[in-house]
């Protein structure tokens, strides 16, 4: 067996996708490409000599020979250079497979640095953020509140892992912007769906985020300023070429920027800190540790106080996170080990930073192990994983029906998934996932499964699995705007349940066109909503409700080195069921069957970048069909009427005469932005991007929501021009 | 392709900002609270427009006529209106008038405004009135080697209640030594299920023991004299009954939820009060450890039936209390 890393020799990066192919002498040949680690195991080698070739679009080719002797593990870690010599960026671009805007396999996408900051956006530095509002399925509420809905889902049903690590809330309260800066990442894989059995505990989605480890070769970095955000980003050597450290921090400057550009208010503080430190310990084994710390602050609110910062209304959340990963190739073994020792925190309150009325933290400590065994034409995956869950929260009152204020979890489980088939037509992945909850007396036994089919040009994939999640977030969804959540466990009778199948085409005709069909169908019980009632105030008096997500998606992408665009379109309902009796009299029926507030039906993403004469113009279009929003008779007071009653004296609760849960629809979505980049190099390899862009270029009115209570509207971001700098060296 | 795409998206979509209207078409004009009282010679209800905003200070002062209807006899009443405010700010809007309301009379409360089309009304029949029967307390004490056991109990017979009472309550009245001044003692009495529906009865049959004990805990019986007992029992209209019935705020705020307004919301109910007075026995007292007020041996018995007595110390339970 031969097996190794492949590593950029500017930065010792890993490289993923190198295709590494070994000759015998017989001419046999046996081949496999690099993961996102840049590994590469190449199983069943006779002893003999071998000729040994890897390449790479854009690096220049490695080539060797290699005795390997029989039953022999060999490892063997190589780095490829860029190639100096011009290539033709057409081929460069649309031969690297498993990423792009249309390359979605049975819910999964790919995402890679590139990927991201192609995306228009009002920052001279990219952020995953902006790349998965480009995705069909996924919705987002508005330009602020950091709420992120895939597929149906809701936000606290999505799994968001750094490095293997639990982040719960990564995505800030202005929409442009998430804990994960375009430049600290390797890559992301996002399931939208049909995730396989490594993944749990969530019901939604996963966006598994493996970031970079830094350059172990000299010291690079960059700042940057831009309307919303002013960034830094260090890395280098601690120990030349074994040991290096990756730094990113980012702090909102909304105050000194944005507000000068715009006549709105916008009561929003942010940042996010990020470090790694990462070494080869030896050729085998690799050690990291990794930690995030992020921070959130604003108003959510149209009226009253919500100019400021200093509002009773406010929310605030807080990520800490910080982890340890080993990764060990056995000598003797065909075994890749990974250990994660991860510590995840959430705090979110909501009221007075000081005296909040409400507060709500859950802290995970976890450890996993994950394990992948080099078979014969397949791998045989597995692991173990362990989690110690605590939920706090002090609500104030309002929450009725969660009566705990401190709960203990303990979470034990494994998986076992492997691969079938035939690698070049077709790949069945089984797997099984178990998990159990000690504690609770409930386990769980979650079978999953993904196919891939190619032919030719054609791909087909279709995904299928049973998902569980025991820790929820309640959030009062009633509210668009509300985004304070309390993690609680479920009970032990009804822990919310989803099913997802996906059915998905690709075909690329040619090399720098692809295009993308895919359906999908989520099956979801047990879901925790708000219960509806006239009484205008927050509320986790929450109700069982069972829900259906089904949607189609369309994805067509170009690239021709000069001009790279998509153009994605996604069609989803989403439809929830519950029943409440007290409703009964006012509507007929016990049954609420309505479409929550994220049910987005129609959505258009299209993009359009142009690079020419060292300019890169960027064009980027988002439609949204209208969220629902639920609409009232009006108001009037409520005065409780047990018996003989003053009704001089009483002077009763106000009361929202509500009409059926989300039965109007918001005006429908649309913006455009643009950008313009351009970069100037200097002596030395350091260099200067400019960026001049224009959010919403249109000035649309968009309505950001109407608050059912309150019957407030708050508007998206308008116009805003934004001039950003980056300097890197 | 894909920059023509979004051009002419923009250019089809820019100048159409659409507005959303949050507030639903609705016939619902008013809300009304109010109970019409048997007791009470005025009567008085509370109008609240239902307005498209939350804060009631920022809604509109209603512009109406407000009248009661006797739907058995057809006098009608036209009633006045008062404003106040309280302490946050927030005005009231009440109605009342004058009126003696009758048993078993329906009202209509009619709301109407020249501004709107239709009138709001709410209807409510006002409960009948019931009478009392009270029998001979039951009062016996025999000795056993651990003490006296007294077992002392008293049968009452509420006739013609429609339903079963929203409330009642039972006391004690005492004359306090050296004193001219009555002392009533309220006790909770939570009746068990006591009411026959079919005969439109309450059959109550009370532990005077028990009650003893409590009224021990709150006076020293050895400076009080028994005067007598009471009970009033608090009835509400037939439309008064809210679902499974409990008064649950969370419930009843829902819209439509014990409702009888029609073309808004609320409720317009009635309620009476019934009061009956009796007393027992000197010797009943005595054994009860009450010190009794002199002459109630005088009281008689009906001749028919010795059995029963009449609760001669009533006044007539409607206009009692």
């Amino acid at each position: 067996m031969l097996r190794g890393y492949v590593y950029d020799v500017e930065n010792a990066e890993p490289l993923m996708g190198v295709n590494v192919v070994l000759t015998s002498s017989d001419g046999t040949i046996s081949g496999a490409s690099s993961d996102f680690e840049g590994l590469y195991v190449i199983t069943r080698l006779p002893a003999g000599r071998y000729f040994f070739r890897a390449t790479f679009i854009g690096y220049e080719t490695r080539l060797d020979t290699l005795d390997l002797a029989a039953g022999e593990i060999r490892t063997y870690n190589f780095s490829l250079a860029f190639e100096t010599r011009e290539l033709d960026e057409v081929v460069v671009e649309a031969e690297r497979d498993g990423a792009g805007a249309a390359a979605v396999v049975a819910g999964l996408q790919t995402v890679r640095p590139q990927d991201i900051d192609r995306i228009t956006s009002p920052d001279v530095s990219g952020d995953l953020v902006n790349y998965l509002t480009t995705l069909p399925g996924v919705v987002t509420v508005g330009d602020q509140g950091g709420q992120f809905f895939v597929r149906g889902g809701e936000p606290t049903q999505n799994l968001v892992l750094l490095d293997g690590m639990l982040v719960y809330q990564p995505f800030h309260l202005i929409g442009f912007y998430s804990a994960f800066p375009s430049n600290i990442i390797n890559v992301a894989d996002v399931y939208a769906g049909g995730f396989g059995a490594r993944f749990g505990g969530r019901l939604s989605s996963v966006i598994n985020v493996a970031t970079r480890n830094g350059n172990k070769r000299r010291f690079e970095g960059d700042i940057s300023v831009a309307p919303f955000v002013s960034a830094a980003r260090l890395e280098g050597p601690i120990i030349r070429n074994r040991m290096s450290l990756i730094f990113s921090g980012r702090m909102s400057v909304i105050d000194q920027g944005v507000q000068h550009l715009i006549d709105t208010p916008l009561p929003y503080s942010f940042s996010d800190v990020f470090g790694k430190i990462h070494a080869n310990l030896s050729a085998n084994s690799q050690v990291s540790f990794t930690g995030l710390q992020t921070y959130d602050r604003g108003t959510i609110d149209p009226v009253g106080a919500a100019d400021t910062l200093s509002s009773s209304d406010q929310v605030i959340w807080r990520n800490k996170v910080f982890g340890t990963r080993f990764v060990l190739l056995p000598t003797s073994l065909p075994v890749q080990a990974e250990i994660i020792l991860s510590s995840s925190e959430i705090e979110n309150t909501f009221g007075q930073e000081i005296d909040p009325a409400r507060r709500s933290k859950a802290s995970r400590f976890n450890f996993s192990a994950n394990i992948t065994h080099f078979m014969a034409n397949s791998n045989l995956d597995w692991g173990l994983f362990l989690s110690a869950i605590r939920l706090e929260s002090e609500l104030g009152g309002d929450f009725q029906e969660v009566s705990t204020d401190v709960e203990n979890v303990t979470e034990v489980g494994a998986y076992i998934e492997t691969e079938i088939g035939n690698p070049d037509k077709i790949r069945i992945r089984p797997g099984f996932r178990v998990a159990s909850f000690p504690s609770n007396g409930v386990s769980f036994l979650e079978p999953r499964a993904r196919v891939i089919y190619d032919v030719g040009v054609h791909r087909f994939s279709a995904a299928w699995g049973l998902y569980h999640q025991e820790v929820v977030g309640l959030t009062d969804r009633r509210d668009a705007g509300e985004v304070f959540t309390a993690w609680t466990v479920s009970p032990k009778e009804s822990v919310p349940e989803a099913m997802h199948a996906i059915v998905g085409y690709q075909i690329r005709p040619v090399p720098a066109l692809r295009f993308a069909l895919e359906g999908y169908y989520k099956k979801l019980s047990n879901l925790s909503i708000a219960r509806w009632s006239a009484f205008p105030r927050f509320t986790t008096s929450f109700q069982k409700a069972d829900g259906e997500v089904f949607g189609i998606d369309a994805r067509i992408e170009l690239d021709t080195g000069i001009f790279y665009g998509f153009v994605n379109y996604g069609h989803s309902k989403v439809e929830y069921v519950a029943k409440q009796s007290e409703i009964q009299f006012w509507f007929g029926t016990q049954e609420l069957i309505f479409s929550p507030p994220h049910d987005r039906r129609h959505q258009v993403n299209a993009l359009a970048s142009l690079a020419m004469y060292g300019f890169t113009l960027g064009i980027r279009f988002q439609f949204g069909s209208g969220l629902p929003f639920s609409r009232a008779v009006g108001f009037d007071e409520f005065i409780l009427l047990d018996g003989p009653t003053d009704v001089f004296e009483e002077e009763g609760s106000t009361r929202v005469l509500y009409g059926q849960p989300f039965d109007g629809r918001l005006p429908s979505y649309h913006r455009l932005d643009i950008s313009l980049d351009k970069s100037f190099s200097f002596v030395g390899g350091t260099a200067l991007v400019l960026q001049a862009g224009v959010t919403n270029a249109y000035d649309r009115t968009n309505l950001f929501y109407v608050d059912l209570f309150t019957l407030r509207s708050l508007n998206q971001l308008p116009l805003i021009p934004s001039f950003g700098a980056k300097f890197e060296f | 392709m894909v920059s023509i795409l979004c051009s002419a998206m923009v250019i089809s979509v820019a100048a159409c900002d659409e507005m959303v209207d949050p507030i639903l078409d609705s016939d619902r004009q008013f809300t009304l609270w109010g109970t019409l009282d048997m007791n009470a010679d005025v009567q008085q209800i509370r109008l609240i427009p239902i307005r498209g905003v939350l804060d009631v200070r920022l809604g509109p002062e209603p512009n109406v006529s407000v009248r009661s209807i006797d739907l058995d006899t057809g006098d009608t009443v036209t009633w006045s209106d008062s404003t106040k405010t309280f302490d946050n700010g927030n005005p009231v809007f009440l109605f009342y008038a004058e009126l003696k309301i009758q048993p078993t009379h329906t009202y209509r409360i009619e709301i109407e405004s020249p501004d709107l089309p239709f009138v709001t009304s709410a209807e409510t029949t006002i409960p009948p009135i019931p009478f009392a029967e009270i029998f001979e307390e039951d009062v016996t004490s025999r000795t056993s080697p651990t003490g006296a056991i007294i077992v002392a109990t008293q049968k009452i017979v509420w006739h013609g209640i429609g339903q079963n009472p929203h409330q009642i309550e039972q006391w004690y009245r005492f004359l306090e030594f050296g004193s001219f001044g009555f002392q009533d003692l309220l006790l909770s009495y939570v009746p068990p299920n006591e009411y026959r529906a079919g005969l439109n009865e309450l059959d109550m049959n009370l532990d005077l023991r028990r009650q003893r004990d409590s009224v021990a805990k709150k006076l020293n019986l050895t400076q009080v004299r028994l005067v007598g007992l009471g009970q009033t029992i608090t009835v509400l209209d037939g439309a008064f009954v809210p679902p499974g019935g409990v008064f649950d705020a969370e419930l009843l705020a829902q819209p439509g939820t014990l409702s009888n307004v029609e073309f808004g919301f609320g409720f317009i109910g009635s309620v009476g009060r019934f009061s009956i007075e009796w007393v027992i026995s000197d010797r009943s007292a005595r054994i009860l450890s009450y010190i009794p007020l002199s002459g109630a041996e005088k009281f008689e018995y009906g001749a028919s039936d010795p059995g029963r007595r009449r609760a001669i110390l009533s006044a007539h339970p409607w206009e009692s209390n």
